[in-house]
């Protein structure tokens, strides 16, 4: 008989496990539904469908490579709104917005030479509006070479010599083939920024289920005393430990998937799948250097995703090997899972913030691990610490599961 | 096939719950027999491989059990003290997960656990969740899952705990019924259990093997030292205290008396043939008192 197959279905059989599963459905739909803090995000159909079809129609007016002439053919097309005498309102209003201009201190000379907003009508004032994305997008390269130089001083100015040198280099060569030689797209992209976004609710969702499923996998046969009949069975040294780690990971992988797939499925529904060509960096949030498009930043956060419900799975079952009774195991697996989520109250301490980023649930939440740039100094060479936080949870995720195996088969039965 | 069982020990801290305990074993069935906190139990676990001993070894066939792992416990089976048990699996569940952890192909497991169940009569109660089975039903499918792989060699540490009378006697029966062709060791402090059905008789005390015997012989250590004596009704109580009574019985005038005395208690004391449980007092005496 297959035990992992045994295995798997001992985990779905208590009903908490199943409660947090649907619990879990549940918040994630509902969150994509109704989560986000702008109107457009919210899924109140028809409005939704109305905004959103807008939108796409706005930004895919844009859509192209963010070139010279791309920039230079609709600045052209915003000025020539904004400086169209039948878009400006009467002479009679703009003397009166002017008057309560400099009530405020404004510099209405400076705003009129500079073609301001202020004298538009306010439909002139909503077709100006549809340029503003062009717009922030025509500095996408000047950014990335802005990050080229002060991280390039940052890096020199922290560690003095070579290796502020390699890693100022490093950075710097990275950040300037974004702004020399690589070609950033602009198009309409929510679909797939709705997808990573939907990313960092997994650890209360994907995170809960495999802590409530996994906490008790080894701690409850200690504490249920059904470890004295399991390591004098023929299979239960050594089989049976593997069919159970094969089970908790099949769960943790099982659940990322029905999940991530709800969350694919409904969100490039309800938000197209359009814009897979666009750049990704917003240099405000997302800043490194990685020369991607959202399509392939997005399809890296997915993997990641998966590769933190893996780290995560591993990582319970390790604690739950270590734990006598699975209320223990959910308290230390909780503790695990949820402090790298309270990483805000920490902003302050880099080195903790940076810490988290190699815990399974922020490794979970996939696109937390790219959306920040740093490099560390390895045998003179720079190294992103991504590649670290990678060659660390292969390790860190074979020991565990080397350790979780050991833990149990060479558990004492005592009373 | 040899179970050998040489100088095991466990200690813990200053404290030896097994000490330097050494036996062998080939088919029948063996009672060990010892007051609770004699050992028994730590060493039953030591024996399944479930403990570390602190000195010694257990060898099967002159190999030891550490090295033989699968090999060995694929010829064990166990009922542990108190055994644990899934409350959300039903009965039949409960069997075909132990059958896969034994090793049971899904036909054959089918078939044995179908089997095993009747024999200890829940076949009936098969789909009931094992969480509304009393002690005695949970007993009944602890002894049935240590059959599961017609085991060589059977430790059952208190398999009748919470049987009632009869239930105990049908145990006995199934017990009697397995014992050739294979090692059977059972632990009770239950005297009557193992009185007809135990080839060898093991007494354990603070650890240590006091006595071992065949059942038939077991007694011969206190041969003439069992006493029946006519004791009046107003000394029961100081003689309760002198000696190490097995059995009192009153009749209209006086009270006859079960003693256990290496001397001739009183003068119109006579010698009877001891039993089991004579012995059993004989060598716990101590914990009697206590």
């Amino acid at each position: 008989m297959n035990l992992t197959k045994l295995e798997f279905k001992k985990i779905l059989r208590g009903k908490i496990v199943l409660i947090a599963i649907i619990a879990a459905m549940g918040l994630n739909v509902f969150t994509l539904l109704v989560g986000g803090s702008q109107d457009m995000y919210s899924a109140q159909a028809p409005a939704f469908r109305t905004n959103i079809a807008a939108i796409q129609e706005q930004y895919g007016y844009f859509a192209g490579a963010i070139t010279d002439e791309w920039t230079a053919k609709y600045t052209a097309e915003d000025e020539a709104i904004l400086r169209d005498p039948a878009n400006r309102v009467s002479e009679q209003e703009q003397e009166r917005i002017k008057q309560e201009l400099r009530e405020n201190g404004v510099d209405t000379d400076y705003a009129e030479q500079n073609l301001s907003v202020y004298f538009l009508t306010e439909d002139a004032r909503r077709l100006h509006a549809r340029y503003e994305p062009m717009a922030f997008s025509s500095f996408w390269y000047k950014n990335a070479a802005d990050y080229a130089q002060s991280l390039g001083s940052a890096y020199r100015e922290k560690f003095p010599g070579a290796k502020g040198e390699a890693l100022a280099a490093d950075a710097e060569n990275r950040y300037n083939y974004l702004a020399e030689e690589y070609t950033a797209y602009f198009n309409y992209d929510w679909g797939y920024e709705k997808l990573r976004n939907m990313m960092t609710t997994y650890p209360l969702t994907i995170g809960l289920v495999i802590l409530i499923a996994l906490a008790p996998l080894f701690s409850n046969e200690y504490s249920r005393k059904t470890d004295a009949l399991i390591l004098t069975a023929k299979h239960g040294k050594k089989r049976l430990i593997t069919a159970k780690i094969k089970a908790g990971l099949l769960l943790g992988v099982g659940i990322w998937a029905v999940i991530t797939l709800v969350n694919i499925i409904l969100v490039f529904a309800l938000y197209g799948t359009a814009g897979s060509e666009a750049y990704w960096q917003n240099w405000i949030v997302d800043w490194a250097p990685f020369p991607w498009n959202q399509g392939t930043i997005t399809v890296i956060s997915v993997i990641t995703g998966l590769v933190g419900a893996v780290f995560l799975s591993i990582a319970v079952m390790f604690i739950s090997s270590l734990s006598k009774t699975p209320f223990a195991a959910i308290i230390a697996g909780a503790i695990v899972l949820l402090l790298p989520m309270l990483d805000f109250a920490f902003t302050t301490i880099p080195f903790i913030n940076r810490l988290y980023c190699f815990s399974p649930s922020v490794v979970l939440i996939g696109i937390r691990e790219w959306q920040w740039f740093d490099l560390a100094y390895i045998f003179g060479k720079a190294v992103p610490v991504q590649y670290l936080i990678g060659a660390f949870v292969a390790a860190a995720g074979t020991v565990a599961a080397f350790v979780s195996v050991r833990v149990f088969r060479s558990h004492q039965v005592e009373n | 096939m040899e179970l050998e069982i040489n100088r095991l020990t466990k200690s813990y801290g200053h404290k030896t719950a097994v000490d330097s305990f050494s036996a062998a074993f080939t088919d029948g069935i063996y009672a060990l027999l010892g007051a609770n906190g004699s050992g028994k139990t730590t060493l039953m676990r030591m024996v399944c491989g479930l403990l570390k001993p602190t000195a010694g070894e257990v060898l099967l066939d002159g190999t030891p059990i550490s090295e033989a792992g699968e090999s060995y416990r694929e010829l064990l089976g166990y009922l542990p003290q108190n055994f644990g048990y899934y409350p959300n699996f039903t009965g039949w569940d409960f069997m075909m997960y132990l059958a896969a952890l034994k090793g049971l192909p899904k036909f054959s497991a089918e078939e044995r656990c179908a089997e095993l169940l009747d024999l200890v009569g829940l076949h009936g109660e098969r789909q009931r969740k094992l969480k509304t089975y009393s002690g005695g039903m949970l007993q009944r499918i602890g002894v049935a899952q240590s059959l599961i792989n017609n085991p060589k060699i059977l430790i059952l540490d208190e398999p009748t705990a919470g049987l009632d009378p009869k239930e105990r006697a049908k145990f006995r029966n199934i017990i009697s019924g397995l014992s050739s062709g294979r090692i059977v060791i059972l632990s009770t402090h239950i005297v009557s259990d193992v009185e007809y059905i135990a080839d060898t008789v093991m007494i354990m005390k603070n650890g240590q093997l006091a006595l071992q015997n065949s059942s038939a012989h077991i007694c011969d250590a206190i041969d003439g030292c069992v006493w029946r004596c006519a004791v009046p009704d107003e000394r029961v109580a100081e003689v309760s205290t002198r000696y190490v009574v097995s059995n009192l019985r009153h009749t209209e005038s006086e009270v006859e008396m079960r003693i256990i005395s290496a001397a001739k208690p009183f003068g119109n004391a006579v010698a009877v043939t001891p039993n089991l449980e004579d012995l059993y007092l004989y060598f716990f005496r101590e914990a009697q008192a206590k």
